[in-house]
């Protein structure tokens, strides 16, 4: 019993060790300027719309960070060309409807249409 | 020369649609739905009618699921604006389910929508605020007690969304709604009650609204 307490022992504290000498991930290594966070980076190289559904708010707290930061020290940071490259893209790609977007388009107006010439008031 | 702000305004800078999208209004159908078999129904039990216009408040939450189609939950509730009768007793008509939306943009700050919804409504004929005491000790409480009644409905619509900026839109619609709840199937507690009036609510119905998105 003495001997399996002790192997147990050991193990735990070979696997602490082994754990805490990983590399940590770059995505949660911690950060003190915001402008240099992975997300705005990602922003910055891939585009906004590369951008997933929980990273929109880190990006635009971290803008704001950034931005407030480099006013602190007296450098200027923008960020409008990449909301406007956003919806250039969003735009560009809005002007052509699909064929899925054209059949509900059809299916909605030929609905709308019969229940609005069959309804009596 | 005082329409070129207007003109610039319209055609201008933001050219912005939105792939995340939350909005809120309100929509009237019109003309009003017809009440008068269950309004006749709570004559004859010694309530007052209820008025028949529906104004609910409407929220909705969208993704661009597939290019130019955005897929949705969609809510309508009269909570805020119930159709009241005496005695406390109101009528509260919501319903909610999916939104499929398809979209096309023009003059860079507009957007036509056309889509259709098809939703579970639910009528709740109801007196809140009772007051009530346990028994043993008598202890006082308040509690509701009322009539609910079941449907389906299926809504179809088109609509013109205006930009205001990358995050702000204002939104109009207009369509049709199909929804009628039966003369009979009013339950209380989930049992068949001898209650009968028929609600049929299919009438063409008008929305504004603002959507916020990304």
């Amino acid at each position: 019993m003495l001997m399996s307490y002790a192997v147990t022992s050991i193990m735990v504290c070979v696997s602490a060790a082994v754990v805490s000498a990983q590399t940590p991930d770059r995505t949660f290594a911690p950060t003190t300027d915001p402008c240099q966070h992975p997300v705005v980076i990602k922003a910055r190289t891939e585009g906004l719309n590369a951008l997933t559904f929980l990273e929109i708010p880190r990006f635009v707290y971290l803008s704001w960070s950034c931005q407030r930061t480099a006013k602190k020290e007296g450098r200027q940071v923008d960020f409008g060309d990449l909301y406007r490259e956003k919806w250039a893209e969003n735009y560009d790609k809005s002007q052509e409807i699909s064929g899925l977007g054209a059949t509900v388009l059809t299916v909605s107006v030929l609905i709308l249409v019969y229940s609005l010439v069959s309804f009596t008031p | 020369m005082r329409l070129i702000p207007l003109i610039f305004l319209l055609l201008c800078c933001v050219s912005a649609q939105f792939r995340y999208s939350a909005g809120a209004g309100l929509a009237v159908t019109f003309p009003a739905p017809d009440m008068d078999e269950f309004n006749s129904t709570l004559d004859d039990s010694g309530l007052s009618k209820v008025s028949p216009y529906w104004i609910p408040t409407s929220f909705a939450v969208s993704v661009e699921a597939y290019p130019s189609v955005r897929l949705g939950y969609v809510r309508y509730s009269n909570g805020l604006l119930k159709n009241r009768s005496s005695q406390d007793w109101a009528l509260t008509v919501s319903m909610s389910g999916i939104s499929v939306e398809s979209f096309l943009v023009f003059l860079k700050r507009f957007e036509g929508t056309f889509g259709f919804e098809l939703m579970l409504a639910r009528a709740d004929f109801s007196q809140t605020e009772i007051s009530a005491e346990s028994s043993p000790f008598q202890l006082p409480t308040r509690t509701s007690v009322g009539i609910q009644h079941r449907s389906t409905a299926f809504a179809s619509w088109l609509g013109l969304k205006f930009y205001l900026n990358s995050f702000l839109a204002l939104e109009a619609t207009m369509g049709y709604l199909n929804l009628a709840f039966k003369g009979t199937g009013w339950k209380s507690g989930g049992q068949e009650t001898d209650v009968r009036g028929m609600i049929d609510m299919s009438r063409p119905v008008f929305g504004f609204g603002i959507v916020g998105g990304w």
